[in-house]
């Protein structure tokens, strides 16, 4: 039971405002309240500048929110400051729009960092990966598909291959939870279809819980188990993905008249 | 009336001659002013052509006392060939080991508080400023003749440079993949240990072995002030009118040069 609780992820009461300089702010996020379970891949949806990027920002901690709450499973990851927040972050894994490699590094090196968060001791303060962990981080890029390339450097992957090595360093960590900002941006279709494909097996085998943001409607469609649409920083709608209509879809796009 | 002061004249054409002509006025005015600086300082220097040509015999008369070098004197110069290329090796070793916290401490991407930040890089470019000519010759009163004074020297000259371009390499550095190991909980030191220093070692290397070949010259010059080596030995020989056994160090230190300086780019290529 526990297992599954500490799989999910929890924004409640979300709002943010930048400043904008000479005392000014913007409000981007307003009440926004989500809950993603474990075994769900969510897709957030929304026009440019709707605020999506922002969201997974504040659910990840990298930036804090202006009022709300973020738990990942039942603790609160807002209020929490040096070594207990960076423990949490281990829970969580992204994965970004270029895959952000260690590049000089080999493909086996990249994903044994995703474990350092556990290992902090001389050992790897030397400069030494964790040891113990190659058959996991082994089986990881084995279940992205690249084992064949663990001694690869990571210069020489193409952007698909690079995107899947990311993923496996995100599992690595062991997390409850993925992030993942428009993971497939880059990627030509057929990478794009592969690495979704990944992300929803990921989700419903390891039951972790996946917010994912998308540009691609037919992608979302087709993997999600239920698509978020935002709007100038409020939630459109939250429905599984078989409620969601065309319509409903075209006016997250459409810029209404002042 | 200030509208119409706004709009072009009628005869804007006109201006624009005169402009043009008022620009070529200029022109010749600098080209003039310049010539006249550079004769002043030939003149100050005493170039001479006369000068050049009497003094032309006296060069043949040395050259010609010069040939052949003497071989006899080549056992003798291995130790102070030895001296040369140790200065330059620990010069730059320990040069390069000092610019690394000099580097990081002036990296606007690591250091976020500006004082650290501008001590650091006024630390650097003063190591820099100062030749290492002058760093030599105050060594030298210092700690007396000898190899130690050149040695010191290259290390707070080389300091200087690599402190400099190392500090730059690690602000043109990507950073989102550090980020990235930040969220996955990585500390800051694991960040350094396994993110930067794998990101920079081979430009740094590549930076310290092109510092190496700079520093072999330089310990060839820092013998004339007394700084030991090869150089030492030349600005003795030359004193002393051996000729033959300065044509013989200038040899000598031809092909220590040429060595090192197509290995280490050889080295430096298989790097990049
Ligand atoms: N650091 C910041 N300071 C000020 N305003 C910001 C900042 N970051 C984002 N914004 C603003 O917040 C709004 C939402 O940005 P966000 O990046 O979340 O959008 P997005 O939905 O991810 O867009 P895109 O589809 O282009 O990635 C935008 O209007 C943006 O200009
Ligand atoms: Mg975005």
């Amino acid at each position: 039971m526990s297992e599954t609780t500490d799989r999910s992820l929890l924004l409640r009461g979300i709002t943010k405002s930048y400043e904008t300089g000479a005392g000014g702010s913007k409000t981007v996020l307003e009440g926004i309240d989500l809950h993603i379970g474990p075994g769900e891949l969510v897709v957030l949806l929304g026009a440019n500048g709707s605020g999506k990027s922002t969201t997974l920002k504040i659910a990840s901690g990298m930036i804090a929110p202006t009022a709300g709450e973020v738990q990942i499973g039942r603790t609160d990851i807002t209020q929490m400051r040096g070594e207990t927040r960076r423990q949490s972050r281990m829970k969580l894994g992204m994965v970004f729009q270029d895959a952000r490699l260690i590049r000089r590094r080999s493909v086996l090196s990249n994903v044994l960092c995703g474990t350092l968060g556990r290992h902090q001791n001389i050992a790897t303060a030397l400069g030494f990966l964790p040891q113990s962990e190659r058959p996991l981080a082994m089986a990881c890029l084995e279940r992205v598909g690249l084992g064949a390339l663990a001694g690869q450097r990571a210069s020489t992957l193409s952007g698909g291959q690079a995107q899947r090595v990311s993923v496996a360093r995100a599992l690595a960590q062991k997390p409850s939870v993925i992030l993942a900002d428009e993971p497939v941006a880059s990627l030509d279709p057929e990478s794009a279809e592969e690495v979704m494909t990944l992300l929803t097996t990921v989700a419903r085998n390891e039951r972790l819980a996946v917010l994912c943001v998308l540009h691609q409607i037919d992608l979302a469609r087709r993997h999600a188990t239920r698509l978020i649409g935002l709007k100038k920083g409020h939630i459109a709608f939250d429905l599984p993905a078989s409620e969601v209509t065309d319509t409903m879809i075209s006016t997250l796009y459409t810029r209404d008249a002042p | 009336m200030t509208r119409t002061d706004i709009r072009p004249a009628p005869d804007s054409g006109n201006i624009m001659v005169s402009r043009f002509s008022s620009g070529t006025f200029l022109g010749w005015g600098g080209a003039a002013t310049l010539l006249f600086i550079l004769a002043q300082a030939a003149h100050n220097t005493q170039v001479s052509p006369t000068n050049l040509i009497t003094g032309a015999g006296r060069i043949v008369d040395i050259v010609g006392r010069a040939v052949p070098p003497d071989w006899s004197q080549l056992p003798s110069e291995w130790g102070p060939t030895r001296e040369t290329i140790d200065i330059a090796l620990i010069g730059t070793a320990l040069g390069a080991i000092l610019a690394c916290p000099l580097a990081l401490l002036s990296a606007r991407t690591l250091v976020p508080n500006p004082v650290i930040r501008m001590l650091a890089r006024s630390i650097v470019a003063l190591l820099r400023a100062v030749p290492d000519l002058v760093w030599a010759l105050i060594f030298v009163t210092a700690v007396g003749l000898g190899p130690f004074p050149g040695v010191l020297s290259l290390i707070l000259h080389t300091a200087g440079m690599l402190g400099r371009l190392g500090a730059e390499m690690i602000e043109d550095m990507d950073v989102m993949p550090l980020e990235a190991m930040e969220l996955a909980g990585a500390n800051r030191l694991q960040i350094f240990i396994h993110g930067i220093l794998p990101t920079l070692m081979p430009s740094m290397f590549g930076l310290i072995l092109y510092r190496l070949d700079e520093n072999l010259r330089c310990s060839l010059v820092l013998g004339f002030v007394g700084a030991g080596g090869l150089g030492f030995q030349l600005f003795t020989a030359i004193s002393l009118f051996q000729y033959r056994t300065a044509s013989l160090l200038l040899l000598m230190i031809l092909v220590i040069v040429l060595i090192v300086e197509t290995s280490s780019s050889a080295i430096r290529k298989r790097l990049m």
